[in-house]
């Protein structure tokens, strides 16, 4: 089962609560932050902030509108982070929540390139560094219990439940909106599928999502070079040995010739 | 072992000399570098990267990775590309002597790009855990690795009968003569491991997609990469054997390597139509004409690594030392220029980066290198069969100049 989150970003109030808890969850530190030109706080997620509301103000129509976005990791149905580590620390668990074992993981930072979206954050500032991200509250949801942001959400903006469900959900929402919403449900196929999805009422360009991603799956775009290695291989070996054999050949030939020619 | 029941056997039948090396200026300046790299490398381990390099979390791979990885392996591309000359190619016995400086060229390529690493990834004494504890089959990475592991040990047993040639115990002599029987099959091997993970240096890249700057990207980059590894081999050769031809005052080998050349500008001529006609597949051709800073280090590198060399490999100038110099060069400098635009430039594009390499991570990086030339002078040093049929037995090889 497929566990995920439906973010309605119609009814986030830009509250912060998802932020304040996650950090309180999972004991993350805080961070000496500044003010940039808009409300974000901090301004980037970090390896100590895995999940930010991004506050985003914009002139649309002579208008000033500010949007929230809630910001982290998607929990990708085919993970790239999961397919690049090299020690198969990270691992998209049963339930859908897609975490990384600090025991395993040796810093070589390609999760933090492969991914579609920019979430896998590491402790640069530490001599024995971990990769960070959010985790969907992999402890809590497996003892049956909702993400810290979901249960905090004083709006109820956070909705944790099956994709399937949630997917229906956001569907229904849409229809039923009147035009309300964007008909667009954001993770339904960005990255290939995602089990953290968005319904928005402004267009998703004036949110901080990355309208740009792909819809195809990411972990095939390595291993549609890796799946060839067998036969590249085959077709070396073929050369290889095809090539010794046939200057084997002509040095026994060249050998019998000047045997030959002196007998 | 055999001094068991025999009287112990008289040390002088040792012939090995262990410290031929001689150190010059030249020699010096390079051992301050990698000494600087060395300290740059203990400061590292203790306070971390983030103290000592340029990465942050919008740019994970900075210069330890693209340069001292993706870039070092296929410089060391001499040993494979040579292997499979010496030992698959008819007369390929004419190039023994050139495929012995590739292999131990390649050697101390591979291990020095290791140690590098080490210090690159975020913990270090856990680079061989993916290997003793098992990784992740889909990650290029770990393809990489386990290549690179194994290839080493390749290269070993490549180069150990230069250990065994300085040597006239008879177990020794019979034991090198049974592995040269078998060295086929290790070139064998080592040729088949280098096509994997050369190709996958450039796997690694295509995890991002067309987020890529449309002048590097590839819908095949892997064999983009292989293909320009394979023409580095070659063209390394002619690189290393300028330098160590000058500084042992050796023969220039322009017969052997005049081969290569056409094989060298061939393969760069296949590749460049190949990555034009992918851009123009993708209908990106026009973005070689759009005014921008990527634009001119395009042109830079095709005009420097493709074009040149090409024109100076396939003309008469390869009959030439200097003709083999320089277009042996402007291919490795083209290989390496593909590695940092597709690393930095293209990369840091697709990932919205922002990164400058610090002083010291830049010293890690031009010391290490300097270290591994100077690697190169002791084994060449120590062990002159590398260089050439000995003659006498005590024979001191004479380093000249600088
Ligand atoms: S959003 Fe990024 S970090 Fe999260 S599961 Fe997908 S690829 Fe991995
Ligand atoms: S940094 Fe760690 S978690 Fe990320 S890919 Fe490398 S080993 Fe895996």
């Amino acid at each position: 089962m497929t566990y995920g989150m439906l973010i309605d970003l119609s009814k986030c109030m830009g509250c912060r609560g998802c932020q304040v808890a996650c950090k309180q969850w999972n004991d993350l530190p805080g961070e000496e932050t500044s003010l940039g030109t808009d409300f974000t706080n901090p301004q980037k997620r970090s390896a100590y902030t895995w999940t930010t509301i991004d506050f985003l103000t914009a002139e649309v129509n002579g208008r000033t509108v500010a949007t929230f976005t809630k910001s982290g990791c998607m929990h990708c149905l085919e993970p790239a982070c999961e397919s690049v580590c090299i020690a198969g620390a990270i691992k998209r668990q049963e339930n859908g929540a897609v975490t990384i074992d600090h025991d395993k993981c040796i810093g070589c930072r390609y999760c933090q390139l492969g991914c579609p979206f920019g979430v896998p954050k590491y402790e640069y500032d530490k001599p024995v560094p971990r990769m960070q991200k959010c985790t969907l509250c992999y402890d809590r949801i497996s003892e049956g219990l909702e993400p810290a942001c979901a249960a905090t959400c004083p709006s109820g903006a956070i909705l944790f439940g099956e994709r399937e469900e949630l997917l229906a959900l956001a569907k229904q929402r849409i229809a039923e909106g009147n035009g309300r919403y964007v008909d667009h449900v954001y993770g339904e196929h960005e990255a290939g599928g995602t089990a953290v999805m968005y319904i928005s009422s402004v267009p998703l360009d004036l949110t901080t999502l990355n309208t740009g991603v792909t819809t195809e799956s990411v972990p095939g775009f390595t291993w549609k070079a890796m799946r060839q290695l067998p036969a590249l291989v085959g077709g070396a070996a073929v050369l290889s040995l095809g090539l010794m054999a046939y200057s084997n050949r002509r040095a026994r030939l060249e050998a019998e010739q000047k045997g030959g020619g002196e007998a | 072992m055999s001094t068991m029941n025999a009287t112990p056997k008289p040390t002088k039948l040792l012939r090995m000399e262990w410290w031929r090396w001689r150190m010059t200026p030249g020699k010096g300046l390079l051992l301050a570098l990698f000494a600087a790299a060395a300290v740059v490398a203990v400061i590292r381990l203790f306070l971390g990267l983030g103290a000592t390099t340029g990465l942050n979390d919008s740019m994970p791979w900075g210069l330890w990775k693209i340069f001292d990885v993706v870039v070092v392996v296929p410089l060391g591309a001499t040993g494979f590309v040579m292997a499979f000359i010496r030992y698959f190619t008819p007369g390929g016995e004419r190039y023994e002597y050139l495929n012995r400086r590739a292999v131990i060229w390649a050697a101390i390529m591979y291990l020095s790009m290791g140690v590098r690493l080490a210090f690159d990834i975020g913990i270090p004494w856990r680079i061989i855990n993916p290997i003793v504890f098992g990784g992740n089959l889909h990650s290029p990475l770990f393809e990489i690795a386990w290549c690179v592991a194994l290839y080493l040990i390749v290269l070993f047993f490549e180069n150990i009968s230069r250990v065994a040639e300085e040597q006239k115990r008879p177990w020794v002599k019979r034991a090198d003569h049974l592995l040269h029987k078998i060295l086929p099959g290790f070139v064998l091997v080592g040729v088949l491991l280098s096509t994997m993970h050369h190709s996958s240096l450039g796997t690694l890249f295509m995890i991002t997609g067309k987020r890529m700057d449309p002048l590097w990207y590839h819908p095949w980059l892997n064999y983009v990469y292989l293909l320009t590894s394979i023409a580095t081999g070659m063209a390394m050769m002619m690189v290393l054997e300028t330098l160590t031809s000058r500084y042992y005052k050796l023969k220039f080998e322009t017969g052997l390597l005049a081969r290569l050349a056409p094989w060298v500008a061939g393969i760069l001529s296949v590749v460049l139509i190949w990555r034009l006609g992918a851009m123009a597949a993708e209908g990106q051709i026009h973005q070689i004409f759009v005014p921008r800073v990527e634009t001119a280090l395009w042109w830079g590198e095709i005009l420097l690594g493709y074009v040149a060399p090409i024109a100076i490999l396939f003309s008469r100038a390869r009959f030439t030392q200097k003709g083999l110099m320089a277009g042996g060069l402007l291919t490795v400098l083209g290989m390496i220029a593909l590695r940092l635009n597709v690393g930095f430039t293209a990369l840091m594009g697709a990932l919205n980066a922002q990164y400058t390499p610090t002083i010291p991570e830049i010293l890690f990086t031009v010391g290490a290198t300097a270290g591994t030339v100077v690697i190169y002078t002791w084994f060449v040093e120590t062990l002159p069969s590398i260089l050439g049929p000995r003659k006498q037995e005590t024979e001191r090889l004479e380093a000249v100049g600088d």
